[in-house]
């Protein structure tokens, strides 16, 4: 009697794992903005991408409603000078992977901004990546003064 | 045993002595930051401030002045950097009233009085935003031995700037005293800000 209770925990258990297994590979997870000064037309947004399973895919374009463009960037300090550029040819994402956009580093550029990113708000991101396809997340907007937004590679 | 006692007796008041000159003479530990002998960077450039003022970096003299080079439309490293000074000023308490932070920007041409006005003192109103005449970028950078260099975008409608990414720090002399990196463990740098406040009093 408790054997098979204990059992069909497992086999519950078992379920669960599968049905995760069988998930969509690709996530995104904590999505956010940060606030603009006013006047400013460009804004920065953050994302970690994670890739749960075995294949490796590649995220093509970047869309929201709240820029008219959306580009992936890559920040670096080398040789004495602050460099940023466009990643043209998409950015691949590693299997088993999370890839982290993040200030100092690889971010989002929201270019030609809707209107100003303020504290609260929160807009849709539309990510198309090769294999997974389109995903939508939301970034929330961030105050230049919280502790995430400053974290720096 | 007295033989031990007397040799203890003689090395003990020496070693005493020793470490008294040594202390006398004993350099101050070093910065953090890499230390510079008094520099002149950036003598003698008409900049103004966002209030089309005339600043000079030399009238910065009773200050300890944090400079660093940036531009509006720098959406990620520069609002970075900025939020990072702005914990590390006010991480000083009282110190801060004489620690000044100034953005120098290296985008004249689109970073008006205005919009490099909202952009410093969005991150804090004590920031000042300083702007070489556009025509003069080029002599402007040449003094503070930094560069700046516009790369166009693919399509050629934009462009961002590549530019030095040194943190200037100069002493209530206003002299260039400190190199620190946008990166650097602020706390480390708001140490070394302490000690160069600390000098002028």
């Amino acid at each position: 009697m408790r054997n098979a209770f204990v059992s069909s925990l497992f086999a519950a258990f078992g379920l669960l794992t599968s049905v995760a297994d069988a998930a969509p590979g690709i996530a995104l997870e904590g999505g956010r903005a940060r606030e603009t000064a006013p006047g400013q037309t460009v804004g920065a947004g953050y994302v970690t991408i994670i890739n749960a399973t075995a294949t490796p895919d590649r995220l093509l374009r970047v869309a929201s409603p709240a820029a008219a463009e959306v580009q992936i960037h890559d920040t670096s300090m080398q040789n004495g000078m602050m460099q940023m550029r466009l990643i043209t040819a998409g950015l691949s994402i590693p299997a088993n992977a999370r890839v982290e956009l993040k200030p100092g580093s690889m971010h989002l550029m929201l270019v030609r901004l809707a209107k100003p990113l303020v504290t609260g708000n929160s807009f849709p991101v539309t990510f198309e990546f090769e294999r997974s396809g389109r995903l939508v997340t939301q970034f929330t907007v961030e105050s230049t003064g919280s502790a995430s937004a400053t974290e720096h590679r | 045993m007295s033989k031990h006692f007397s040799l203890r007796a003689i090395a003990l008041p020496l070693l005493a002595a020793v470490a008294l000159m040594s202390a006398c003479s004993a350099p101050p530990p070093p910065f953090n930051a890499t230390e510079v002998p008094g520099l002149k960077y950036g003598y003698g450039v008409e900049l103004t401030d966002t209030d089309d003022k005339p600043r000079r970096i030399e009238d910065f003299r009773g200050n300890v002045t944090v400079v660093f080079f940036g531009f509006t439309r720098c959406p990620d490293v520069c609002p970075t950097t900025l939020m990072r000074l702005r914990q590390m000023r006010a991480s000083l308490g009282a110190a801060a009233t004489d620690v000044k932070v100034v953005l120098i920007s290296v985008d004249p041409e689109r970073d008006t009085a205005d919009a490099l006005r909202a952009y410093v003192k969005h991150f804090d109103p004590s920031f000042i935003g300083l702007r070489s005449d556009t025509k003069n970028l080029e002599g402007m950078l040449r003094a503070f031995h930094s560069v700046a260099v516009r790369v166009p975008a693919a399509d050629g409608s934009d462009y961002t700037i590549d530019h030095s990414s040194s943190i200037f720090v100069y002493d209530r002399k206003a002299e260039l005293r400190l190199l620190a990196e946008p990166n650097m463990d602020m706390t480390l740098l708001a140490a070394d800000l302490r000690r160069l406040v600390a000098e002028g009093k």
